[in-house]
């Protein structure tokens, strides 16, 4: 990030200064520091500073434009920082993380599809404006730990990252605005001769902006998923799948991205009041007072716990136990 | 204590705890060990040498600053901006007083504290002259920082163009 010898080649700085300072002392800072200097002023700028900074003049625009301070810009927005936006971050976000295994140990779902992230890539329906030579200048936005990320093109996370930033989200039924364009998927991560060098956090931050805005102010497309016979009473989704359970006594699996039914589970005698499920297993909790444990794999139910009086009002659970709670005023663990 | 030679060729003796909050002279002297020469800094003045002592002798005892900085690992999410955030909050009441001087002033030090390596001084100098620029209009950052205005009709209006996402 420092570099020592920029100084060295300002070395003539009291002549360069003096012909760019006017006679009362003003300065332009961002144009007579080296690059990297001028860096720091603009690192401590928010939003709006840095789109006003962009219509100065040409060697400003240039600072407003640099990768570097996007990253940090969207980062800065607490509430954008999805596990995916850290894991382009480079942030070393793991799905095993101590904070998120408390997570899973309450809800018990694993599932990572975070509304919020899932639809930042559904945001995209222009063509990315882009200046190449944000990255091709290199300089301080190459120096920031997009690290990892850049250079193990092939390891797990950087797949995790194209996954989610290459329109290979989920298709919700209520769709924000600006949904994908069927193709070309925007590529938000930039090769530069065939190498990845990272996300293009301008863009993504534009994306998520309109997306917020979006959410803002009510603008959505309405799919509907028609199938049940019935009122439904609960879902969890992914990006593969949506799954409903239904007053009609069964649970449907839907594809994410067609909206069709690809599944019918049959076994519940009254409405499918509650479920929730991992990459192996689907419990369901039914108003006829059973749970099922459902084997993901061959759709049968490989476990039906039948003590409770009354409904089963929801489920959760984890590698160990499963726990229902129910109208008969009883919370039951059972030990799997 | 540790002698300095200034871009003037003029000597300054400092506590030898309080320069070593510069990256920089703390290298030289690990390699030198002690020595009586002075030490040169041809890249800075002797007004400005003295502003920056002024700064490390009142951060003197105060060497989380430096470990701070230099302790956050890659496995830090969100790494720069813990660590900017870190910087705004570990400046004090002295720091802004600090930086109100000239222009050229401030310029001098954000080159000798990037030269010297002192950290917090480049993003405390960093950071007042990015307070300058916040909330003014185009216009007034163009008059403040005595900036001409070099776009063509063409650019200013792409320009505007590509910001104009933010507003719909």
């Amino acid at each position: 990030m420092k570099r020592k010898d920029s100084f060295v080649s300002s070395t003539g700085r009291a002549a360069d200064a003096l012909s760019v300072t006017s006679a009362d002392g003003r300065l332009d800072f961002l144009s007579c520091l080296p690059y990297e200097i001028a860096m720091v002023i603009v690192i401590y700028s928010d939003y709006p500073t840095i789109q006003t900074i962009a219509e100065v003049s040409r060697s400003w625009r240039r600072f407003a434009r640099d990768n570097a301070v996007w990253r940090r810009l969207f980062l800065q927005q607490t509430e954008w920082r999805t596990p995916r936006a850290l894991a382009a971050a480079g942030c070393y976000y793991h799905s095993g993380s101590r904070a998120n295994r408390v997570q899973n140990n309450i809800a018990s779902s694993r599932n990572d599809a975070a509304a919020p992230s899932s639809a930042l890539a559904s945001g995209a329906n222009t063509p990315r404006v882009g200046d190449e030579d944000m990255y091709a200048a290199g300089g301080y936005g190459s120096d920031i730990p997009l690290g990892d990320a850049t250079v193990n093109a092939n390891s797990a996370s950087m797949q995790r990252i194209l996954a989610a930033y290459t329109g290979s989200s989920l298709r919700p039924a209520l769709t924000l605005q600006h949904r994908v364009a069927p193709s070309p998927t925007p590529s938000l991560v930039r090769k530069f001769g065939g190498r990845l060098v990272g996300a293009d956090w301008r863009y993504l931050f534009s994306q998520r902006l309109k997306l917020d805005n979006n959410w803002k102010t009510g603008v959505a497309d309405i799919h509907t998923v028609a199938g049940h016979a019935d009122s439904v009473y609960c879902v969890q989704y992914d990006h593969e799948k949506i799954v409903t359970g239904s007053r009609d006594r069964t649970v449907k699996i839907w594809d994410s991205k067609t909206l069709q039914c690809t599944r019918t589970l049959a076994g519940h005698d009254a409405s499918v009041l509650c479920l929730k499920y991992d990459d192996t297993t689907l419990v369901t909790g039914s108003s006829d007072s059973t749970v099922i444990v459902w084997d993901w794999q061959t759709g049968n139910h490989s476990l039906r716990l039948t003590s409770h009086a009354a409904g089963v009002l929801d489920v959760a659970f984890d590698r160990e136990h499963v726990v229902s709670c129910s109208k008969d005023c009883t919370i039951k663990v059972w030990q799997r | 204590m540790i002698k300095l030679m200034t871009a003037e060729g003029a000597v300054i003796s400092v506590e030898r705890d309080i320069i070593e909050q510069s990256g920089t002279i703390r290298n030289i002297l690990s390699d030198v060990g002690s020595t009586d020469k002075p030490i040169p800094v041809p890249n800075v003045s002797g007004p400005i040498l003295s502003k920056i002592i002024e700064y490390c002798r009142h951060h003197r005892n105060e060497p989380s600053r430096r470990q701070a900085k230099e302790s956050h690992g890659p496995e830090e999410s969100d790494s720069s901006d813990a660590v900017i955030q870190r910087a705004i909050e570990q400046m004090d009441e002295f720091d802004h007083q600090f930086c109100r001087v000239d222009q050229g002033t401030l310029f001098d030090i954000m080159l000798a504290a990037n030269f010297l390596d002192i950290q917090p001084l480049l993003d405390l100098a960093g950071y007042t002259v990015a307070n300058m620029v916040k909330g003014k209009s185009v216009e007034e950052i163009r008059s403040t920082f005595n900036i001409k205005n070099d776009f063509t009709p063409e650019e200013e209006e792409e320009v505007l163009r590509e910001n104009a996402w933010c507003e719909n």
